[in-house]
């Protein structure tokens, strides 16, 4: 097959494009398609400061990529999760840094080691909750935190069409109204405290994304997490892949018929569901102190009962 | 198109597969998603279509993270 634009080979078949690509044109493709997608659902404009959430892994940091590519403002941000298995977080992490010397961008990191005193892995010996809840709910926080603090326009994460559709399907399987509520490319920022959270890839399949990864020689994580659990997710995925392999362009319709639609999911527009404080950090949440306070404070009880034993 | 014998490495193993033409081919040959996966021939990335030579190198990379 030869690429649609020119005569080189193709090395992509993009089906719900009807579209084979070259590597050259492909990369350009990719590029204007994330483009088109911040402008579709306005998502942030060249004014802005943008926080990526990187974790090492091909969408977070093909994602700074191709914001840089575009002339957007961006400042990375990483979480040392202290994940010792595999050497998992030391990885993660030595290849956030290469990756933002190499392309002259900036980037924070964060150990939660340093800041909080524990680990995922500790946390996680413990035994309160699976790994992924508790680690699902540092992230949220501290990239928020982060965000709101750097006073950054708004926090974008690498998720993709795949991670978006899979979501979707499950949501809607169990008719999860709250969590579809909130499910859009462009969260907008809410109780004035939580910054607006955007997904410039959301509308890119996960073979987009590797792809490109792939051509432009990023070097990313390829290790799942140790603790990668989310079996549900995964499944979903591969449904959904074996939907779009009978009928080509299914996932980017579902996810886009879905937010066109999206007032059948949505509370009367600006009625924000009243929240109190949280009393240690200042938080909204439904009860203090928030999760993510509750989730140290329990580590350092912990601790405390280990010192007084020992 | 003729036959081919190639060497395939999938999540860490390696395998011969033969009697492939196209790397389309060798998904099908091992149940494999073509949405769920990039190929490279030679460290090259390729599409389905791709027309294999005895003895290429074909590497399947899985795209689909969980979590
Ligand atoms: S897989 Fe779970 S534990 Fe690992 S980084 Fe993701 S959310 Fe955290
Ligand atoms: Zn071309
Ligand atoms: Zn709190």
């Amino acid at each position: 097959m030869k690429c649609k634009k020119c005569t080189k080979k193709a090395v992509i078949n993009l089906k719900s494009y009807n579209l084979s690509l070259c590597a050259e044109h492909f990369e350009d493709f990719f590029v204007e398609k994330t483009r088109e997608t911040i402008k579709r659902y306005k998502l942030f404009s060249k004014n802005d400061i943008v926080i990526v959430a990187i974790s090492g892994g091909k969408d977070s940091l093909a994602l700074w990529y191709v914001l840089k590519l575009l002339g957007y403002k961006t400042h990375g941000f990483h979480i040392d999760l202290g994940i010792k298995f595999n050497n998992y977080s030391e990885i993660s992490k030595q290849k956030v840094i290469n990756f933002s010397e190499k392309n002259g961008l900036p980037v924070s990191i964060v150990s939660l080691k340093e800041s909080f005193g524990f680990t995922i892995d500790e946390y996680k010996k413990m035994g309160q909750r699976t790994a992924c809840a508790t680690c699902g709910i540092i992230k949220r926080y501290l990239l928020n935190d982060f965000t709101r603090k750097t006073g950054a326009d708004c926090l974008a994460t690498g998720h993709n069409l795949d991670d978006e559709t899979a979501v979707l399907l499950g949501n809607l399987l169990n008719w999860q109204m709250g969590y579809l509520k909130r499910q859009h490319p462009k969260l907008p920022a809410s109780y004035g405290y939580f910054a607006p959270r955007v997904k410039p890839f959301c509308e890119r399949t996960e073979k987009e994304t590797a792809a490109y990864s792939f051509l432009k020689k990023i070097d990313y994580v390829q290790d799942e997490c140790p603790y990668s659990e989310n079996a549900s997710s995964i499944f979903y995925k591969k449904i959904m892949n074996e939907i779009e392999q009978r009928s080509a362009g299914t996932k980017l319709r579902f996810l886009r018929g879905f937010i066109d639609n999206k007032k059948f999911f949505s509370e009367e527009r600006g009625v924000e569901e009243r929240l109190d404080i949280c009393l240690n950090c200042g938080q909204p949440t439904v009860s203090s102190p928030c999760a993510f306070c509750r989730i140290v404070q329990r580590f350092q009880k912990v601790i405390s009962s280990e010192r007084r034993e020992s | 198109m003729s036959v081919a014998r190639v060497n395939v490495v999938y999540k860490g193993n390696e395998q011969v597969i033969s009697e492939v033409r196209t790397v389309k081919e060798i998904l099908e040959k091992l149940g494999i998603n073509p949405n769920s996966v990039i190929v490279t021939v030679e460290d090259e990335l390729v599409a389905e279509d791709y027309v294999l030579k005895n003895g290429d190198k074909v590497k399947i990379i899985d795209v689909i993270s969980g979590g």
